[in-house]
């Protein structure tokens, strides 16, 4: 065997790989990880901004109809893809001693609890807002449409932005500037709260005279 | 005189000393067949794959940390060429399963305990007799840790499983072994 194996090194058969290759290699994976480590936290950040603009974050304030409400707002395409990619992260670090020396269930949860707070900071940041704000007035393709976020009604949310209040409940009018009365039930909030100006979501149902009777209100942009 | 350390036989060849590596393929021939007849490989199927083995170390030997331990590296390379070539002979995954709970959750606390020389001893011979008997998964710890004289770690290095996994696999395969003795 011996033989075999020195004559096949000799006669040049078998080439040892070059130290470039293995830097190359490692330098490919360090950048891919970096990228897919980018791209879930931004996706993860996105998802949590998007639910703030829309105010289906708000939802579960208000009880089981409220987590309904979450559960079908919820963009479940983004986080199909979000979990896509950090089972593609998870598989690409399990080669690594770092990772494969600790027990998955450890260093799962661990690894999901950074991302999500890494995420978290983000969309506390004004990133988002400076990209939305950005994507509007420049009118940037795809990433704009990534920002289209809805701004109307849907089912029991409704958006926009106050433009009178009243006694019992105020004025709202939405991007397309169709207006709706907003009332309040009796205890459910204060209308002092709320100012002409803010963007607000507001949780109920319309009535059969068009207004909506809020069971909640969110202030969405102050 | 001092026999060279195959570290150091391995950064020889790094820098372009070929002949050395024969030096490293006369001290792991041995062992790496024992290693791959227990992978239930016959006697030929062994010697080729070894030579394989030795083709890939050959090649990857750049990528080789000389600051760590040259057998675990060699023996993570023979595990994954006597797995894949299981593989290929099964047509299946065989008992290399995707989950394994005992990767997942090594819920006992399984630390690293030296055993006195003589039980080392009997443990061996034990293997010797037995081994066939124990399921893949317990056997190849045993005979990283008893025959081929790798620590936790290094075997974690090689199976790339958590050490802790390493330490209730090689409790487990153990009582398997002691069990099928007084059987």
């Amino acid at each position: 065997m011996k033989e075999n194996i020195i004559d096949a090194i000799k006669t040049g058969k078998t080439k040892m790989r070059p130290r470039w290759f293995f830097v190359i290699r490692t330098v490919f994976v360090i950048v891919i990880v970096v990228i897919l480590f980018l791209l879930l936290l931004y996706l993860i950040s996105f998802i949590i901004f998007a639910l703030h603009q829309s105010g289906v974050w708000f939802a579960p304030d208000y009880g089981l109809s409220g987590w309904s409400l979450l559960l079908a707002g919820l963009p479940w395409g983004l986080l199909a893809v979000a979990l896509i990619l950090l089972i593609l992260l998870a598989f690409i670090l399990s080669r690594y001693p770092l990772v494969y020396h600790y027990p998955p269930f450890y260093f799962l949860p661990a690894f999901i609890l950074f991302i999500l707070l890494g995420s978290f900071l983000i969309a506390a940041t004004s990133f988002h807002e400076g990209v939305l704000r950005y994507t509007t007035q420049e009118n940037v393709p795809v990433i704009g449409n990534f920002y289209e976020f809805e701004t109307g009604d849907s089912g029991s949310i409704h958006r926009g932005e106050i433009i009178a209040v009243t006694q019992n409940g105020f004025l709202i009018a939405n991007e397309n500037g169709i207006t709706s009365t907003v009332v309040a039930a009796p205890g459910v909030f204060f209308v002092e709260a709320f100012h002409v100006g803010e963007g607000v979501a507001v949780f109920g149902d319309r009535e059969s005279d068009g207004s909506i009777r809020a069971f909640g209100v969110k202030i969405i942009s102050p | 005189m001092d026999e060279r350390k195959d570290e150091a036989i391995a950064a020889a060849v790094q820098r372009g000393d070929f002949d050395s590596f024969s030096e490293l393929v006369e001290r792991y021939e041995p062992k790496m067949i024992r290693y791959a007849r227990r992978f239930l490989f016959d006697n030929d199927d062994a010697k080729d794959l070894v030579q394989d083995v030795f083709i890939k170390a050959y090649v990857k030997i750049k990528s080789f940390d000389i600051d760590r331990r040259f057998s675990p590296w060699l023996y993570r390379i023979a595990h994954n060429e006597f797995v894949n070539a299981l593989k290929k002979r099964t047509k299946e995954r065989g008992n290399v399963s995707l989950f394994e709970f005992d990767v997942f959750f090594p819920h006992l606390a399984a630390k690293e305990t030296a055993d006195s020389r003589t039980q080392q001893n009997e443990l061996r011979a034990m293997l010797e007799k037995s081994l066939n008997k124990i399921p893949e998964k317990y056997k190849e710890p045993l005979m990283l840790y008893y025959f081929e004289e790798l620590d936790y770690k290094e075997i974690a290095d090689v199976l790339h499983i958590p050490v802790s996994t390493v330490g209730i696999r090689l409790q487990r395969g153990k009582a398997m072994l002691k069990k099928t003795i007084t059987e």
